[in-house]
């Protein structure tokens, strides 16, 4: 932080918030609100002169309430830039001012009680997002005692206990009488590998934290005792199963079983617990001075706002998604945005390090090269077709088309264009045109299929990174499925129009699948939920029609998916055996009109 | 407003309850029988109570 704080070329902006995010890749502009400090930082030499006068005690954020801080405080011990703020909201009152003492007593006029936020705007080219994550609040697992019994602690309290400069300056000790805990119990996975509390992922951290902890404790006090209760211990990495192995030898006890429910000895604040201990299969009864629950981690609770500013996806944990877990590890599925540390998924240090490394790298790359290569699948806007009605601005996953609503016309950015084509499949004008993947492309597919043998077919839309790629695994793997489903590519779901769909019922189609990325994997953000959205219209529009909504079905099928995708294949082959070519001839007859009625309507207007 | 709605699986044909919000952000369903992800959402479920008392 000392090191960046101090780089020439590195503009540090603390206590600041992202409100905006517009343009593209190489051309971002965000609007940062800089928040008011109070305190001149530019001035402020951190004496610490003004924290001595403040009346106002609260709780200090950073001790994880263990300690007090004044309304005027310095964040953190380490903070950069080393300058004092004042939370307003603690603060006794500045109109009319109702203290001032901080104001009188510092030496280089640095207090500003009139300060406002400052709203900046910064031209960008590339941006990392390196938002971190929340910790688990374990008061909603009543069963701990978490916040009923002061001797139970999380893991974020124990770090400041056990911390030279945190609030006990290092001496470990029990909150609710201040004596050294002899005997310390761990619960692991609080929080955790659990869907009950919200989240079924692994923490990541909580494990080797636990066996880090256990250490500093045999290492300061060779007396205490330290149980670990846990599920299975997660070290892998370098070295981390050498220290488990030293926590093991330095006489941790390491007991398989989560603990039920502790309760407390309510004369000496004891905590005592029933587990069973799943190796030696029985149920023990253990007393603690001290109980550590290792609480997992969060996505940020915030983390909404800057997915929404900079259009990315999340995962169905909650955190940040790459845009290919193994070849674009760090890049956002934005161009120009990039992923670093715990945003993405739970990681430690090590790891964050070295994804931050390559993050930078990536950005690096793309600031030097000063030009941005883009894949011709873009879309082209015929401006003398367009309406401006704005459809396709709403549905674009990266923001990349801006509508003139009173020119009625609207603009693609081909940088930040990533060619889903689900703008095309909104545009009822016909006056978006995906390169390589356009509408006469995909109805000559369909039509093709479709020229014979009409009722043994069934026609396949599958997307480009998942279903089509979920049809290749089944391939290579050996995996037969019925020759009669004809397969149609398109680079997302959401490309597939409703006009597609029925231009295969039309063709005498007798079953229609629309396929996709599963949510989570979504490679253009979330635009396979204009897939689901067309789906609906369509079932409604057959039922109205009086075909059965049965024959166009929708699957989520990923790339690894390949009996899934065999799967799906033989119950479509299932469906089409039991479609008569009555109900084609029906449907063919009732589309056609409706078409014609359509196009009769169109050639008027 | 999240409520209680009909879905009727289009692979299978059965019908069950779930909780959907037809303005709210979509998520991925799919049947409780067969898994597939053909399922409609038909009606909310007090819409079908309303029915019934008409």
């Amino acid at each position: 932080m000392m090191d960046a704080g101090r780089h020439p070329l590195i503009k540090l902006m603390s206590y600041s918030e992202i409100e905006d995010v517009n343009g593209y890749v190489g051309n971002f502009k965000v609007t940062v609100r800089k928040k008011a400090r109070y305190v001149d930082e530019t001035v402020c030499n951190s004496c610490g002169e003004c924290e001595k006068v403040c009346p106002a005690i609260h709780p200090d954020e950073f001790q994880m309430g263990l300690a007090t801080r004044k309304a005027v405080h310095l964040p953190f011990p380490q903070a950069v830039p080393s300058a004092y703020l004042i939370n307003m909201e603690n603060c006794l009152g500045t109109n009319p001012i109702a203290c001032g003492k901080c104001a009188e007593v510092c030496e280089k006029n640095a207090i500003n009680y009139d300060m406002q936020d400052e709203i900046v705007v910064l031209d960008i080219g590339a941006i990392v997002v390196a938002t971190g994550i929340d910790v688990y609040d374990p008061t909603q697992q009543d069963e701990y005692g978490y916040t009923r019994f002061q001797n139970v602690i999380t893991s974020m309290e124990f770090e400041r206990l056990i911390c030279a400069g945190g609030p006990t300056v290092g001496h470990l000790v029990r909150p609710g009488d201040h004596t050294t805990p002899l005997r310390i119990g761990f619960i692991q996975c609080v929080g955790s590998r659990s869907l009950r509390d919200g989240a079924g992922f692994c923490s990541n951290i909580c494990c080797m934290n636990t066996v880090k902890d256990t250490l500093l404790i045999r290492d300061h006090y060779p007396d205490a005792e330290c149980s670990v209760f846990y599920i299975d211990i997660r070290a892998f990495g370098k070295g981390f199963e050498d220290l488990y192995d030293k926590s093991r030898e330095a006489g941790v006890k390491y007991i398989r079983g989560i603990p039920g429910e502790i309760t407390e000895d309510p004369a000496t604040g004891n905590l005592r617990m029933v587990v069973e201990n799943t190796t030696t299969r029985s149920i023990e009864e253990h007393e603690f001075d001290m109980i550590v629950l290792s609480v997992g981690v969060r996505p940020r609770a915030d983390g909404g706002d800057i997915r929404r500013h900079l259009t990315l996806s999340q995962t169905s944990d909650g955190f940040l998604m790459e845009a290919h877990p193994k070849l674009k590890p760090v890049d956002a599925p934005t161009r120009g945005v990039y992923i670093a540390g715990c945003a993405e998924a739970p990681k430690d240090v090590k790891e964050s390090v070295t994804q931050a490394s390559a993050a930078a790298a990536r950005a690096g790359v793309l600031l030097n090269a000063g030009k941005v290569t883009v894949e011709a699948i873009t879309c082209t806007i015929d401006n003398d077709l367009c309406h401006g009605c704005g459809a396709c601005e709403k549905v674009c996953p990266y923001g990349a088309i801006t509508v003139d609503k009173g020119a009625k016309t609207a603009a693609v950015v081909e940088a930040a264009c990533a060619g889903c084509g689900t703008c095309g499949s909104a545009c009822r004008f016909d006056a978006i045109t995906m390169r390589h993947f356009t509408d006469a492309q995909i109805v000559a597919q369909v039509d093709a299929l479709l020229a014979e043998r009409q009722s043994g077919k069934v026609i396949v839309f599958a997307c480009n990174w998942c279903s089509y790629a979920g049809g290749d695994t089944a391939g290579t793997s050996r995996m037969l499925y019925p020759a009669s489903n004809r397969l149609i590519r398109t680079m997302c779901s959401g490309r597939i129009s409703e006009e597609f769909v029925l231009r295969a019922f039309r063709k005498g189609a007798p079953i229609v699948l629309v396929s996709g990325c599963h949510f989570a994997d979504c490679h253009y953000i979330d635009a396979n939920r204009q897939t689901v959205k067309r789906v609906y219209r369509l079932w409604k529009q057959l039922e109205k029609l009086g075909i059965r909504t049965e024959r166009l079905q929708l699957e989520w099928i990923s790339a690894a998916e390949g009996p899934k995708f065999q799967k799906t294949m033989r119950e479509m082959e299932e469906l089409r055996a039991q479609v008569t070519q009555e109900e084609i001839d029906h449907t063919v007859k009732v589309l056609t009109e409706q078409f014609e009625k359509r196009r009769l309507k169109k050639v008027r207007s | 407003m999240e409520k209680m709605w009909v879905f009727k699986c289009q692979r299978c044909g059965c019908d069950y309850q779930e909780v959907y919000d037809p303005k709210a952000a979509l998520r991925e369903r799919s049947c409780p029988q067969c898994r597939s992800n053909s399922v409609r959402p038909l009606h909310d479920v007090d819409s079908t109570k309303r029915q019934a008392k008409g």
